[in-house]
């Protein structure tokens, strides 16, 4: 370059200077990308840890009988007498309002929800069984580190349709505890030494030696979620349960034509406590919804799991702030029209049988949840709509939100009051969508109603 | 396309002040009107992709919120030079 330079030859020399700086990243991009760190690629703000933030004293905790939920014994916790009162307010309630053409329960959102909440492949403990194995093809099975294991997993696994993916290792005097004693359908599951799962009319067998668990999330789409409690709300978790009955049977497949097994989910929310899994994998924190809230997405995920005997590197536990924000925040069970959400402190006391103790954790009164999904003909999601983590964050003042939040305590009310401000136009009606059924219908959306690269945007 | 245009009016607009006789900004001047421009880029970013996340209501109260403070700091710069060049 020469000393003394005009203005033309500066402007020159700069551009030369600005072409070198934007091949560079070109040059060896085969390397880089294979250089890149297995597993989610998060901000700095995302701590990594060895312990949950929520406390676990894995003493106490013993494997629980998923059928001991509201969701299968609800009878059991509230009386036959009175489910039967909600059926028949259930029934009246969606009459009346269809007939009135009430917002989001018109015959248009009802279709809709029946058309989302179809065509899943439903779900089974071992799969189809229909993949080639590499002992049908007469070559050995597919051999890596568990480190690339769980690269070809979690990019299998979101090409798939998963949103964020993580692993844990199984251990008895831990996380195996949170694989659940018995099925939905009641069914025993044994952790048995076996060289195959098994699966009769009274159990269902996990080889001890399956000792990973993959767990993921899948995205629901927050447009929808903030119509609950109707049913176009309602159709946000029916629509991502059937579109992850899809990946679970696409992951058990790749899983057996790796010449691994892939024990799934028998049925909705079978084999493990998904939140709890959640949380060991570091895909988010425990919350006040007493689920878990994952830094990319918040509470808008359904999070699932299935086991293998392909080793993985696990992922570890993380800090984003979520857990210290909930007790901050109080918006959902301000807003939960049964008002079922805890106010109060996080604690070891559970609210009833339908929590597992052996952990600390915001309790919930699940049978008042249940008993406002009968009223209102759905399953609400209400809590999940107005959480200020449900932002979608492309707005850069969600991203600072989340940022500082993971750093101080001191803004986190700040913070609540502006989401109010920016998100809650029905703040004191909590019975109303935050944003009208019909204005849905004219909604320009993307696929599925997700911003799938969301995750990408976020680590990028 | 929205960023290249702002990028070439922000361009354009640095180059005709370092450049210009007329008007000669003095730091904290400089300061101020930094200030402001970063509010207001940080105002329409949010202004545009909350209209992306379907949520126009958010982004106009981001566009106040952020927006507001920037341009009265712009303002304040761009008044403060108006008068010095005014009494010279």
């Amino acid at each position: 370059m020469p000393e003394s330079l005009t203005r033309r030859e500066f402007m020159k020399e700069l551009g030369k200077l600005g072409a070198v700086a934007s091949l560079a990243p070109m040059v060896n991009l085969e390397e880089q990308a294979s250089d890149k760190a297995v597993g989610l690629q998060r901000p700095s703000f995302i701590k990594t840890q060895d312990e949950p933030t929520s406390g676990v004293d894995w003493a106490n905790v013993n494997r629980y009988a998923e059928f001991n939920t509201t969701r299968r014994s609800f009878t059991k916790y509230v009386g036959e007498e009175e489910v039967n009162r909600l059926t028949e307010l259930r029934a009246a309630n969606l009459d009346q309002w269809l007939k009135e053409g009430k917002d989001g329960y018109t015959l248009l959102d009802l279709a809709m929800q029946s058309g989302a909440g179809s065509g899943g492949v439903g779900r089974s403990f071992i799969g189809p069984q229909k993949a080639k194995t590499p002992e049908d093809l007469g070559v050995p099975k597919w051999e890596g580190t568990p480190e690339e294991a769980a690269m070809v997993v979690t990019t299998a696994l979101r090409h798939m349709g998963a949103a964020t993916v993580g692993f844990v290792e199984l251990d008895t005097n831990t996380t195996e505890k949170l694989i659940y004693s018995h099925d939905p359908d009641g069914l025993e599951l044994r952790i048995e030494d076996a060289e195959q799962p098994e699966e009769t009319e009274e159990y269902r067998v996990i080889p001890k030696k399956a000792r990973w668990a993959v767990v993921y999330t899948v995205q629901m789409s927050e447009e929808t979620m903030a119509r609950c409690p109707t049913p176009i709300g309602s159709m946000t978790t029916s629509l991502t349960y059937r579109r992850s009955e899809n990946i679970q049977q696409r992951l058990q497949e790749f899983l057996r034509g790796l010449g691994y097994m892939g024990i799934g989910e028998s049925s909705t929310n079978a084999l493990g406590i998904a939140p709890a899994f959640g949380v060991m994998a570091g895909l988010g924190e425990l919350s006040r919804l007493n689920r878990l809230i994952t830094p990319e997405y918040g509470p808008m995920v359904r999070v699932f799991k299935l086991l293998t005997d392909l080793p993985l590197a696990p992922t570890k536990p993380i800090d984003a702030g979520i857990w210290d924000f909930c007790h901050d925040c109080l918006k959902c069970a301000e807003m939960c029209p049964p008002k079922n959400l805890s106010f109060g402190d996080a604690t070891w006391e559970v609210r009833g049988g339908w929590n597992n103790p052996g952990h600390e954790a915001f309790f919930e009164n699940s049978t008042a949840c249940r008993s406002y999904w009968y009223s209102v003909g759905t399953n609400c999601g209400i809590c999940f709509a107005v959480c200020p983590f449900s932002s979608k964050n492309l707005a850069s003042f969600n991203r600072f939100r989340n940022s500082v939040a993971a750093k101080t305590r001191m803004f986190n009310k700040t913070f609540v009051s502006l989401d109010d401000l920016l998100y809650s136009p029905y703040r004191d009606q909590p019975d109303q969508p935050q944003k009208s059924a019909a204005s849905w219908w004219k909604q320009n959306l993307p696929d599925y109603g997700i911003d799938t690269v969301q995750t990408v945007r976020e680590t990028s | 396309m929205l960023w290249l245009i702002i990028g070439l009016v922000l361009g354009a607009a640095v180059y005709w002040l370092v450049t210009t006789e007329k008007v000669k900004l003095t730091w904290y001047e400089w300061v101020l009107a930094l200030l402001g421009v970063i509010l207001l880029l940080i105002a329409i970013q949010n202004y545009s992709a909350s209209q992306v996340e379907l949520e126009p209501r958010a982004g106009g109260f981001l566009l106040l919120l952020i927006g507001l403070p920037g341009l009265i700091l712009a303002a304040v710069a761009g008044v403060l030079a108006f008068l010095r060049a005014k009494k010279a």
